[in-house]
């Protein structure tokens, strides 16, 4: 577009002044020959004829005067801006400075807010990716967690298994010789020693297995209907010579107000109470043990109030923890899981267990249970108490035992023997199923885990080819997935070692009565 | 003496301008201020034969290539230090970029790769493996932090070895 000449040189008239440049004449030396404009612009130095100009205008350097050239852009000192241009006229050139400064700072806004979004969705990026390889680490620990706890859980359980069976024989022959020891006393006492060790060993594997159980939410709480005065006596029943050995009165009092009949859990909470009354009884050197079942305020509330040493209040809270144990404790043999195992079981019926003592004056486990676990309904029935000695009716009933422990068969044939059985042994599962068929046995008692053929199988064949009587498992395994398969295979129930002589006796009547 | 120009190049917001205070000033500032166009500074640095040698700066602001305006830039340079962001793998890629697009114009020129933010030390990404590839593709590498001033001055002199 070409404008009249007027207009034209108004206007490069007018942008000469707007821009206001500093211009510089000088030779292909980059002397200065001659300058035009404020000197004073900022971010300038000052320069006299015949002066290098690159010393004013630093990025002059490395060009050549001659050239025709921009540098755009370019800050100088104090942080000044000026678009540099060489314009080589014969044997001069002139350099134009000029400023831009507002041009910079515009230009520096827009700039930086753009690069300040990179630099976030980079940390961004970042950042997702730091917490991607982290979930991934968690879900690698998580997964080799499950498998450590999986590898805990088979160890504990195979730990009880296995020595539940040599416990089954320690605690039976124990009390084979107890009863042969007649008048000699040491025999007696050695007997007795060598039960007891075999039952706080046997208490210890329990408590483990529980814990690990508690630890994997694995306890399921199987409420029934009961009578809780006959829980009371049963209770009674095992504490009384206990404290009695110990040389301690015992008392077990119900309050009239207590429901005659409950709707929990009977198993978890006998053994919550026995775990309390138990270590009353251990701790206590002097005086009493006392249960007290009492109602209050829609609540049952069974206090074991004990004469003993006391608990400091610092570590009354402690004791609750599992493989804690108080500080006088010592004395006392323990690993520290049976307040804990407690604890979560009476937590788990839907109570607690609070505390109350006083050095030197003895303590207070209260065990809360909410009132509404009262029923109306009739106790089912329970089991009928273990007999001495088998009835005259069933002498002479071919028993089948099958176990492939060598000091087990010794002490079920003794047992068995004594109760005028007919007992016949097979070794493993194949041989038991071949027994039963040629013996044709009143009932067989069988082990679960054999060689050869396991009971479950040689159970599922003995039903398979007609054998209708009494099967019961004697097993070391407390699994349930066990128990329900055996049953599934054709056991007619399942017993678990170590088992009291009078508790096999009567079941094996038990069901010698049913198959009539 | 003799004065040199050299250029720092690299992308945006690797510490070219904190390496420059730091040469010049010896000073550090945690604030990120974006370079627009040129930033032109001179330091005189001993060499090691006891010379001295004006060194004028051109801080270039970051990019991940050159446009025209930037090659007028690099017109009559001696060398470069070349600026990575050892927090930032890409940065190294652009670097690499860069320093291939100004030998294609102007030739081969002395240079030294600083990988900075080393003090960065839980940010860190680039590996030895990738430290190791540089060197063996000739990089002189220093790994430098502009904020503890970590072997700045280190690479600053072995570029002045390097310029003729």
């Amino acid at each position: 577009m070409s404008l009249p000449a007027p207009v034209n040189e108004y206007l490069i008239s007018l942008v000469a002044q707007r821009a206001q440049p500093l211009t510089l004449c000088i030779d292909h030396q980059w002397r200065l020959r001659q300058m035009w404009g404020d000197s004073d612009t900022p971010g300038f130095k000052p320069v006299a004829a015949g002066d290098d100009v690159r010393n004013a205008v630093p990025c002059l350097f490395g060009q050549r005067a001659s050239d025709k050239f921009v540098l755009p852009m370019v800050e100088l000192s104090d942080a000044h801006v000026f678009h540099v241009h060489n314009l080589p006229a014969g044997d001069v050139s002139f350099v134009l400075l000029l400023p831009a400064d507002a041009e910079r700072d515009s230009r520096r806004s827009l700039q930086q807010k753009a690069n300040e979004v990179r630099l976030l969705n980079h940390r961004q990026q970042r950042l997702v990716e730091q917490l991607s390889a982290a979930k991934q680490k968690l879900e690698v620990r998580e997964r080799e967690l499950t498998r450590a706890n999986d590898i805990k859980a088979r160890f504990i359980a195979g730990m009880s298994h296995e020595f539940r069976t040599p416990l089954t024989a320690v605690l039976g022959y124990a009390e084979l010789i107890d009863e042969r020891a007649g008048d000699d006393a040491d025999i007696a006492a050695h007997s007795r020693s060598v039960g007891r060790a075999a039952r706080h060993l046997l208490s210890m594997v329990d408590n483990i297995l529980d814990q690990a159980r508690l630890e994997e939410g694995d306890v399921l709480v199987n409420n029934t209907v009961f009578d809780l005065r006959e829980l009371i006596d049963d209770l009674a029943s095992i504490m009384a010579p206990l404290a009695a050995a110990r040389f301690l009165g015992f008392a077990a009092f119900v309050a009239n107000d207590v429901p005659a009949k409950l709707n929990t859990d009977a198993v978890r909470l006998r053994q919550v109470l026995l775990n309390l009354l138990g270590n009353a009884v251990k701790f206590t050197d002097e005086g009493s043990v006392r249960m007290e079942a009492d109602c209050h305020e829609n609540e049952l509330v069974f206090r074991v109030i004990d004469t003993g040493p006391g608990i400091p209040e610092e570590d009354q809270a402690r004791i609750f923890e599992e493989f804690q144990r108080g500080r006088d404790s010592d004395q006392v043999r323990g690993v520290g899981l049976g307040l804990n195992i407690a604890s979560r079981l009476s937590t788990l019926l839907g109570g607690r267990i609070e505390v109350q003592s006083q050095l030197g004056q003895g303590s207070e486990f209260c065990l809360y249970l909410p009132a509404d676990i009262a029923a109306d309904k009739q106790p089912e029935a329970t089991i009928a108490v273990a007999p001495a000695h088998v009835s005259d009716s069933f002498e002479g009933s071919r028993i089948l035992v099958a176990e492939d422990d060598p000091d087990i068969i010794d002490l079920v044939q003794i047992i068995l023997g004594r109760a005028n059985y007919d007992v016949s042994i097979a070794m493993n599962g194949r041989e038991a199923v071949e027994r039963a068929l040629e013996l044709k046995p009143d009932l067989v008692l069988m082990d679960v885990n054999m060689p050869m053929m396991t009971g479950m199988e040689a159970a599922s064949e003995m039903r398979r080819q007609g054998i209708a009587c009494p099967i019961i498992a004697l097993s070391a395994s407390l699994g349930a997935d066990d128990r329900d398969g055996a049953l599934e295979a054709g056991y007619d129930t399942y017993l678990v070692k170590p088992i009291a002589r009078a508790d096999l006796l009567a079941a094996i009547e038990q069901h010698l009565v049913k198959a009539l | 003496m003799s004065t040199r120009k050299i250029c720092i190049l690299g992308d945006f917001a690797v510490g070219k301008t904190s390496t420059v205070a730091r040469v010049v000033h010896n000073v550090f500032s945690d604030k990120y201020l974006t370079t627009v166009g040129v930033k032109i500074d001179t330091h005189v640095a001993e060499r090691a034969d006891g010379t001295s040698l004006k060194l004028v700066i051109w801080d270039i602001a970051g990019t991940d290539r050159f446009s025209a305006v930037e090659f007028s830039y690099l017109r009559g340079a001696s060398g470069y230090l070349l600026v990575i962001d050892g927090t930032r793998p890409n940065t190294r890629d652009v670097a690499c970029n860069l320093l291939a697009e100004a030998r294609e114009r102007y030739g081969e020129l002395p240079f030294v790769t600083l990988v900075n933010k080393n003090d960065l030390t839980d940010d860190w990404q680039l590996s030895e493996d990738d430290l190791e590839q540089l060197r063996s593709d000739g990089h002189p590498v220093f790994l430098t932090s502009a904020r503890s001033g970590e072997n700045v001055a280190e690479a600053l002199a072995e570029l002045c070895t390097r310029l003729s």
